[in-house]
């Protein structure tokens, strides 16, 4: 049996990563620069994604590298989608257990990379770590000023949230 | 891959949050995902009209922005208590509030709930006129225990819903109506609505109530040529 073809994947600060061609074109971004080059021995250069970033993307491709490819955009509002909306696998929670800048960097190379169901589960972590927060709590966890006047916070209030019952 | 924003929104202020390194649109998709998570509480017949992302947009002026610029996040209207129900608002704000929102929707399909015994129809008709025919789905529900609320019974008469209803659907899908909501009482009669939805699916209501409704001289539904399957439960 012949090996799987391979492609070599270059990060940002040079590191090579050599990888099965499957596993890589889980990125739309690299099957669409292998179909338009062809094979080539050259390295693919990412230049903004560094060693560790791309690494974990790589774990995450390889874990996948068998999974049907995504249908483009879901509709948000079928109910099924809904019921979707937070819910990820525990394989993908584990995998996303990483600190603040790391997944930030991941939601960045998924992407640039144009990995959706990356992106999807680095959305869906951003989304579970908001959820249930008031905003004074938000701002404490992403440490994001409060740059709103009282009067600009009590506008929102009242056009968002301005029948209180009675 | 997301494309890059054409209008900027307002600039994070100065911080070290590494969150500041996302671009607008992944937000966008961050607040999508909160805002069609249905673990995220409404209360069952909220009265306050309360965007689901308010305490997003409380955060800082750029997720305020990054909400108020998203169609997407527009899209699920819920018209609760209207005035005078309300305290410290006239109908005028009120109405600017609604179409506000109904504006920040862009073109997209709406699924639209108005807790019809609190709103004023009559009052809001001519801006749900201008959009009704973006309803994918469409709720006209009732609060089973709210007799000492003192329903806007009045305005909220069967030829306003009639009218509303009798406007072209194309793209709804799904109408659910409550029991209470029409106040139709054995002396009111209006005519069989036969509703020009083309691709209505799903009608959930008690089925009563729309027997009285679309039909109130017939025992029989009108169903509409394309609407199969059609399912009625009580669980509105």
């Amino acid at each position: 049996m012949s090996a799987a073809p391979q492609v070599t994947l270059e990060s940002s600060d040079g590191e090579k990563f050599k990888v099965d061609k499957e596993v890589a074109e889980r990125s739309v971004l690299i099957k669409n620069m292998i179909e338009d080059v062809g094979e080539s021995d050259n390295p693919i250069p990412l230049p903004n994604v560094n060693a560790s970033v791309l690494k974990k993307v790589l774990e995450y491709c390889e874990h996948h590298r068998g999974d049907p490819l995504p249908a483009a955009d879901a509709d948000p509002s079928n109910d099924d989608n809904r019921k979707r909306a937070t819910e990820i696998s525990d394989w993908d929670q584990k995998f996303i257990q990483v600190d603040q800048e790391m997944l930030f960097e991941i939601i960045l190379a998924a992407n640039y990379m144009d990995i959706k169901p990356l992106l999807d589960v680095g959305c869906k972590t951003v989304a579970n770590m908001i959820k249930g927060k008031t905003p004074e709590e938000i701002r404490k966890l992403f440490n994001i000023v409060n740059d709103f006047t009282p009067e600009e916070e009590a506008q929102i209030k009242k056009e968002n949230e301005w029948a209180e019952d009675r | 891959m997301h494309p890059t924003t054409v209008d900027a929104p307002t600039e994070f202020a100065s911080s070290t949050s590494s969150v500041y390194a996302l671009p607008p649109e992944i937000f966008t998709d961050i607040f999508r995902h909160l805002y069609t998570d249905p673990s995220i509480p409404r209360r069952a017949h909220d009265l306050r009209s309360t965007h689901k992302l308010t305490f997003v947009m409380l955060v800082c002026k750029a997720w305020n922005d990054i909400v108020e610029r998203a169609p997407i996040l527009w899209t699920d209207i819920w018209l609760g208590r209207c005035p005078p129900y309300i305290g410290n608002e006239d109908t005028r704000q009120w109405l600017d509030h609604i179409k506000t929102r109904f504006e920040r929707s862009g073109t997209l399909p709406l699924n639209l709930t108005i807790m019809a015994r609190h709103v004023d129809l009559e009052e809001v008709s001519h801006l749900l006129l201008q959009h009704i025919s973006r309803c994918k789905t469409l709720a006209l529900r009732a609060i089973k225990d709210e007799t000492h609320l003192m329903p806007i019974s009045q305005s909220n008469t069967p030829s306003v819903i009639y009218h509303i209803l009798s406007s072209p659907l194309p793209m709804l899908q799904k109408i659910t109506i409550g029991g209470f909501v029409l106040g139709l009482g054995s002396e009111d009669r209006c005519e069989a609505l036969e509703l020009d939805a083309p691709n209505l699916r799903e009608i959930t209501t008690l089925s009563a109530d729309i027997v009285q409704f679309i039909r109130p001289q017939s025992p029989l539904l009108c169903i509409h040529d394309s609407l199969e399957p059609l399912s009625i439960s009580p669980d509105w």
